[in-house]
């Protein structure tokens, strides 16, 4: 599938934080001694609105394949999460009356569906093909439900005791944080929360007075049970992600994020300093797409036409649905490039110019050799019984990306360095594993133990959560691999 | 300084006007001004004109009623001015800001307007910075936050064509800017 022999050399300079590790993962090691967690999730998010350009493909790709890097350094159990933030601004519009900008988010505009729609269009056949490449399982949460949640209301409420001392880090020019809280009747909320009013904060809840265009004032109340819709701005929205992010004790959030978050981040933390207890979770922030003038590339800037676009941007690097070929093959392009980078931590801890990019994607290969297969990590023990063709059936629970498994495509089992082709014969669906083992042969699954020893062991790996999003028995047969 | 002579009702009036564009923390700063018990224009006249012809019209304003609007609100700053006749008092708008709005629209300066604002003169006119860049990525916010950019630079023309040179007031917390606006203003002759 990559082609590891191509011969392009990149040269980075050295620079602090690339000299203090041989390994790019290596920037989680310290809070992985540290905490133990069960799991690594790394975590990306990324406004819907619109196609995505290069670092936003960069800015995911990496995280894909740093979950699998830890996995394999490491030996933890890896996703990726995926934040939608579908509380991106769908509709602005002025009010007659004031002038004042009132924003209707996605969510509001688009309904739960059109956000699936929406999420489908641009980053499902994305992530699917991400996570066969890497064979790093997903999750996908939007931010209108992360923010419904209690333990996200919990969390934003606890920081409105703090609100004078958090409001200078996340408004550092004028201390008036923009929290928006959507008319109850329509939806929309005022942009900048000129009218918006913290009536109340106590135990239980906090009281707020707004004002809509049409409907005139209203109040909110937000308690951890409450239906009202939180739309925070991004520095308070990562502040409270954080926070509910490093109270978690079993799965350790890694924050995969675009560089230019390296200068917001600092914001973060003066907030998180103002606030009793937690630190930031750790944070990794990947490689920043730059301009011949040493700018962040913007897309809208080029098409306002206030800048002309730079030397070596091809028009898939502004809008990766213009890439020349079809998922797959832009998803091998972006593993062979973020692996590139990531194989060097001073070449991934750094920005790239598109000239450079350019010059980098010419030695990507045009074509790709052999199968693509998704990769599946497994435990030795299973490994073996795979590698020598005793073992059948694998099993899995669905995760989104496996949703489409079918026969004929083909799977390559990963146990440290060793790994095994094979191909599917045959998917068959199951809602639990005890009536997957009812129906499957458990000696296909496992010749070694014994049906009732095989479903502890599955049910060790898979908490009753992850039983509920159904049960995969993937029947294989090994393949020899064509000579390349 | 001491406020005190400023703040004595027995003498002459003086008048400050604050404006700024949308967005600009004007009304956080006349919040400001009457919690410190300074005087200054309660509510704010325009929206409440806005209301009542948006009432009369069962919808918003169009650009073919502005005119109509523009009038009665020229006529309530015309009021508040010849109701003040002592003391110091921060006005929430004034009248120069009809050239600013009315430009946005499409209008031209009228008569009245141009008579209002040569015979009405305000000491000093404090105008908020944005506390926005109104800069989004987002290609749509832009178009529209642009708009909100249009107006604040339409009233400081406004002011510049009717001869004043405004005070620029740093974006900053109300407080922050209320204390700024107050080191501003000249000390009365006694």
């Amino acid at each position: 599938m990559n082609d590891r022999t191509d011969a392009v050399e990149i040269i980075s300079p050295n620079n602090v934080l690339a000299n203090a590790m041989l390994r790019t993962v290596d920037m989680v090691r310290p809070r992985l001694q540290a905490a133990s967690p069960d799991r690594v999730a790394f975590c990306v998010g990324t406004q819907i609105n619109g196609a995505p350009h290069l670092g936003t493909s960069l800015v995911q790709t990496a995280a894909f394949l740093l979950a699998k890097a830890a996995k394999r350094t490491f030996n933890v159990d890896a996703v990726v999460r995926f934040g939608a933030l579908d509380n991106a601004p769908y509709d602005i519009r002025l009010d007659p009356e004031t002038h004042h900008a009132y924003q209707q988010t996605y969510f509001h505009a688009l309904g739960e569906q059109g956000i699936g729609d929406l999420t489908g269009k641009y980053y499902r056949a994305v992530f699917d093909s991400l996570a066969d490449a890497t064979g790093v399982d997903y999750e996908i949460e939007t931010y209108s439900a992360q923010q419904a949640t209690p333990a996200f209301r919990h969390e934003f409420l606890a920081t409105l005791g703090h609100l004078d001392q958090i409001r200078w880090p996340l408004a550092p020019s004028h201390g008036q944080v923009h929290l928006r809280l959507p008319c109850p009747q329509c939806g929309w909320a005022e942009k900048r929360a000129e009218r918006t009013r913290l009536l109340r904060t106590g135990p239980g809840g906090a009281d707020f007075a707004a004002v809509c265009t049409d409907h005139g004032d209203y109040k909110v109340t937000v308690t951890p049970d409450s239906d009202a819709y939180l739309d925070l701005a991004t520095l308070y929205r990562n502040l409270v992600k954080e926070r509910l992010a490093a109270r978690d004790h079993v799965t350790l959030s890694v924050m995969v994020k675009g560089g230019d978050w390296a200068y917001g981040c600092q914001l973060v933390d003066e907030a998180f300093a103002q606030l009793p207890g937690l630190a930031p979770p750790p944070r990794v922030f990947t490689p920043m797409v730059l301009t011949d003038t040493g700018a962040k590339l913007s897309k809208s800037l080029i098409r306002e036409g206030k800048v002309p676009p730079p030397p070596g941007a091809r028009p898939w690097m502004l809008d990766t649905t213009e890439w020349p070929g079809d998922t797959d093959s832009y998803i091998d392009a972006m593993v062979w490039l973020v692996g590139k980078m990531l194989a060097d931590p001073k070449h991934f801890y750094r920005s790239y110019t598109t000239a450079e990019l350019d010059r980098i994607m010419t030695a990507h290969p045009a074509t790709t050799t052999g199968v693509r297969a998704r990769e599946m990590n497994l435990y030795r023990r299973y490994f073996d019984m795979v590698a020598d063709g005793t073992k059948t059936i694998e099993v899995r629970v669905q995760y989104p990306n496996l949703r489409r498994l079918k026969a004929g495509d083909y799977i390559r089992f990963i146990c440290g360095r060793d790994d095994a082709l094979t191909r599917i014969r045959r998917v068959a669906r199951y809602s639990s594993f005890d009536e997957m083992l009812d129906t499957e042969e458990p000696e296909k699954v496992n010749p070694a133990s014994p049906r009732d020893q095989q479903l502890a062991n599955i049910r060790r790996i898979y908490g009753p959560e992850k039983e509920a999003l159904g049960v995969l028995a993937i029947e294989i047969e090994l393949v020899t691999e064509p000579e390349t | 300084m001491s406020l005190d002579p400023l703040l004595d009702p027995g003498t002459v009036p003086r008048r400050y006007v604050v404006t700024g564009g949308p967005s600009a923390g004007k009304e956080a700063v006349l919040d400001e001004l009457h919690a410190r018990g300074i005087p200054a224009t309660d509510g704010e006249p325009a929206r409440e004109i806005y209301r009542r012809h948006r009432d009369r019209l069962g919808r918003h304003l169009q650009v073919g009623d502005r005119r109509a609007y523009s009038r009665d609100v020229l006529e309530a700053f015309v009021a508040e001015y010849c109701g003040h006749t002592s003391g110091l008092r921060f006005y929430n708008r004034g009248i120069p800001d009809g050239y600013g709005w009315d430009a946005f629209f499409g209008l031209g300066p009228y008569p009245e307007l141009e008579e209002a604002a040569r015979i009405y003169r305000y000491d000093a006119v404090f105008i908020l910075d944005p506390l926005d860049d109104f800069d989004s990525e987002d290609d749509l916010v832009f178009a529209k936050d642009r708009e909100i950019r249009r107006v604040h630079e339409l009233i400081i023309q406004g002011y510049y064509d009717a001869g004043y040179r405004p005070i620029f007031v740093p974006a900053d917390e109300p407080g922050r800017r209320v204390s700024f606006m107050l080191a501003q203003l000249p000390v009365p002759a006694t």
